[in-house]
């Protein structure tokens, strides 16, 4: 019977360090390499008893409630009620909730809901969490920024690139030294990727932007020329003549070029089955590939430029961002989650689990340099590059919902003609962003000058 | 004293059912008011003005949301896909729930057979459909395509076609729905005497003959009940739109209550929405007015 019990330990033990392992966590030890300090020994709510509720997205679930129990043993008078949500039921309940101050004490917050949430929210407490310090620590605390409040800290910072499948690849006898560097070469590299049957019907596609990359591929594209998502300060869309040539590009590349087809599956789907042997999406694929093809084996690299040479921006960047906190807590509370972001905030463990999960660079300067960041052929590649990216602002996500309305739906499927497609969708752009209080920070960028404002 | 205790009882039961009653229609009018009368008057207040419930606000702006809708074209659109999608999948849902029941009651000991296998899509989950069909639908790697090269025919886009899209969700949601119209048709028929149809046998009729003078005008009553709440179903679709198409490609697929939906969840503009979700109570209330009308003159439907 002990023996038993002790191989059935041992497994759930292994199986626990595998989980573990891949799922590329840190362990449960606090370090703090950073300014921002926190007393480990110093007692929260006097030591009375206090519960919290959290609202996570089901895919940070894990780690949150590794760092809340790290928390609860720290402080074992403040217990952690988690309640996890898929990436839409959980934004959506938050929207009926806060207003109707029945929401959670703190959740996990996206920046693009900002402007819907801001209201609702209770700013970080400066005397807590010193701006001045934070900045220290942090890379992403200016996008952060709400007048001199602070809703939430970016710690992660996600971008887009073109993910390759290694062995077609290979097959397609490509090396390294192919990795393109134009817009040119990026479509020559597609078509010698893109695979027929006898009947000349596409088994393969070479590059594939179908239904959830074309329209952030776009604006990516547009950087390369210089043209920013918005005029500077407002959140007027900027759809011109240069923009259309884009748009045609892209159209081209399918029609013209024939290195890939509307008719294959969704860009990530059909990548990880191997139908298509490129796409172009966000980092945070690495991950997802992880989960839902582990066996492929894939490369990756930035977006090159038009012509070779660097272009005013690769890419656009966001900030996946630490938790934010309910406007209606009790002061009680919001002392203790005050406390609890502190730690959170100066553990450079918990920043490094939050980035390795979203598949983003942790903005943590002294994580700058880590091992694992750095040997990531995903993240190493924006790291390295990072200068280069763009930040312009948390506009909402109805903006590149509208692109892929016109770009691909209508330009693509519907065959709708580019100036009727550009005018609509400029139509629609602004009546979705004149419903928000979002202003564009493109022109605070290091490299705004090289934009075409 | 005999002739109190029958008095005193008598009087009692009186005053218990009289409670009953007062409490009864009190806990329905509460009911209604707090879930139905309220929401709907709020809302239509609410379409009269700058609503965003996340942002707290709550400004006047008159009709100004009317006027947005009515100068878009998305609303003339999703009009004609709400009114095409709710004629075509009620007209099918009932011609195939007459047809299968009229030939499920012809079979003997394996009717109950028949007709759980029609019901069952009916009680599967929309949404586990919905994801079922969307896969068949897929171009490159769905099985009706595979299908159509097999006999030569082109293979299509299905739902990435702004042409057909709606169409694939109304083949779906006809398969699914008419199960329930077959059962209701079953009930209906078991309902007819079977002494009629044995007459019309001595008389000379033939089945046709049968069906379109007994069976049909029989049926009136339940064909009725099966278009009324057909229409008031189709007329407010969602789920598999959502979930098919998520209203594309475009608007291709929108449909009045997914416009409503895509104003207040995604735009965050509850106002607007309150003012589509208005229109079409309009238009749902002059079509059951016209149904009504049509029923009192004797009409056909």
């Amino acid at each position: 019977m002990m023996k038993r019990f002790v191989s059935i330990l041992l497994v759930v033990m292994l199986m626990a360090c595998l989980l573990n392992v891949a799922s590329g966590e840190t362990s449960t030890e606090y370090v703090n390499s950073g300014k921002l300090s926190y007393d480990l020994t110093a007692q929260v709510n006097n030591g009375e008893e206090m519960e919290l509720e959290f609202w996570v997205q089901v895919e940070l679930a894990n780690i949150y409630q590794k760092w809340c129990d790290a928390y609860t043993e720290l402080h074992p008078n403040i217990k952690f009620n988690i309640t996890q949500g898929s990436n839409e039921d959980h934004f959506k309940k938050l929207g009926m909730a806060l207003p109707s101050g029945t929401g959670p004490d703190l959740f996990h917050m996206h920046n693009s809901f900002i402007d819907q949430f801001m209201i609702n929210l209770k700013p970080y407490d400066p005397s807590v969490l010193p701006l001045d310090v934070l900045r220290e620590d942090f890379n992403a605390i200016d996008e952060s920024l709400y007048g001199d409040n602070l809703y939430y800290v970016g710690l992660a910072a996600m971008s887009c690139g073109v993910f390759y499948n290694s062995q077609m690849w290979a097959d397609a006898g490509l090396t390294d030294a192919d990795i393109p560097t134009t817009w040119d070469e990026l479509a020559a590299v597609a078509k010698k990727l893109t695979q027929f049957d006898e009947n000349g019907k596409m088994t393969v596609a070479g590059f594939n932007y179908n239904e959830m990359s074309i329209e952030y591929l776009l604006t990516a594209l547009n950087y390369h020329k210089g043209i920013p998502m918005f005029k500077p300060g407002t959140h007027t869309p900027i759809l011109n003549d240069e923009y259309k040539a884009t748009v045609q590009w892209l159209k081209d590349l399918y029609d013209v070029e024939n290195v890939g087809s509307v008719e294959f599956p969704m860009s990530i789907l059909s990548f990880s089955q191997s139908t298509s042997a490129m796409t172009y999406i966000g980092t945070w694929f690495g991950n997802w590939m992880k989960q839902n093809a582990p066996d492929l084996e894939y490369g990756f690299f930035i977006l090159p430029s038009v012509d070779g040479t660097v272009p005013p921006a690769y890419d656009r960047y966001n900030v996946e961002v630490s938790p934010s906190i309910n406007a209606n807590v009790s002061d009680e509370k919001y002392a203790v989650i005050n406390d609890f972001l502190c730690f959170l905030l100066s553990n450079d463990n918990f920043v490094l689990d939050f980035a390795l999960m979203q598949y983003g660079t942790p903005t943590k300067k002294c994580l700058a340099d880590n091992a694992d960041v750095r040997s990531d052929i995903v993240l190493g590649a924006v790291a390295d590059n990072m200068d280069r990216f763009i930040y312009p602002g948390a506009y909402p996500d109805s903006y590149h919902s509208v692109l892929k309305k016109y770009f691909y739906d209508e330009v693509m499927l519907n065959h709708m003609d580019l100036d009727e497609a550009m005018e609509q969708c400029e139509e629609e752009l602004v009546d979705a962003l004149d419903a928000t209080d979002f202003f564009s920070i493109e022109d605070k960028y290091s490299h705004a000058d090289e934009l075409k404002f | 004293m005999q002739h109190e205790s029958i008095i005193k009882p008598r009087h009692h039961r009186w005053d218990s059912r009289k409670t009953m009653i007062l409490v009864a229609a009190s806990a329905l009018i509460l009911y209604y008011s707090i879930f139905f009368v309220f929401p709907i008057g709020y809302a239509l207040v609410g379409s009269f003005f700058n609503w965003m419930p996340t942002k707290r606000v709550f400004s006047f702006i008159g009709f100004e949301n009317y006027n947005k809708i009515f100068s878009q074209s998305t609303l003339g659109l999703a009009m004609k896909n709400t009114l095409l999608f709710t004629l075509i999948v009620t007209l099918f849902r009932t011609a195939f729930g007459l047809l299968l029941a009229v030939l499920i009651n012809m079979r003997g000991k394996t009717k109950t057979l028949f007709r759980m296998i029609y019901f069952l899509p009916y009680i599967t989950s929309t949404v586990a459909v919905s994801m079922v069909w969307k896969w068949l639908f897929e171009p490159s790697a769905g099985p009706l395509n595979y299908y159509l090269s097999q006999i030569g025919l082109p293979t299509q886009l299905f739902l990435k076609d702004s042409n057909q899209a709606l169409f694939c969700v109304m083949l779906m949601t006809i398969w699914k729905e008419t199960g329930y119209a077959t059962v209701i048709f079953m009930a209906g028929l078991t309902n007819i005497p079977s002494t009629l149809y044995e007459a019309a046998e001595i008389d000379g009729a033939n089945r046709i003959q049968s069906f379109s003078h007994i069976t049909l005008p029989l049926l009136k009553s339940t064909i009725e009940f099966i278009v009324l709440t057909s229409f008031v179903t189709f007329s407010q679709t969602f789920t598999q739109i959502d979930l098919m198409t998520g209203g594309g490609p475009g608007k291709s697929t929108y449909t009045m209550v997914y416009y409503l939906y895509q104003e207040a969840f995604s735009s965050n503009r509850f106002g607007r929405a309150s003012a589509i979700a208005f229109v079409l109570f309009a238009v749902i209330l002059v079509f059951s007015l016209l149904q009504l009308r049509m029923r009192r003159n004797g009409g056909d439907l």
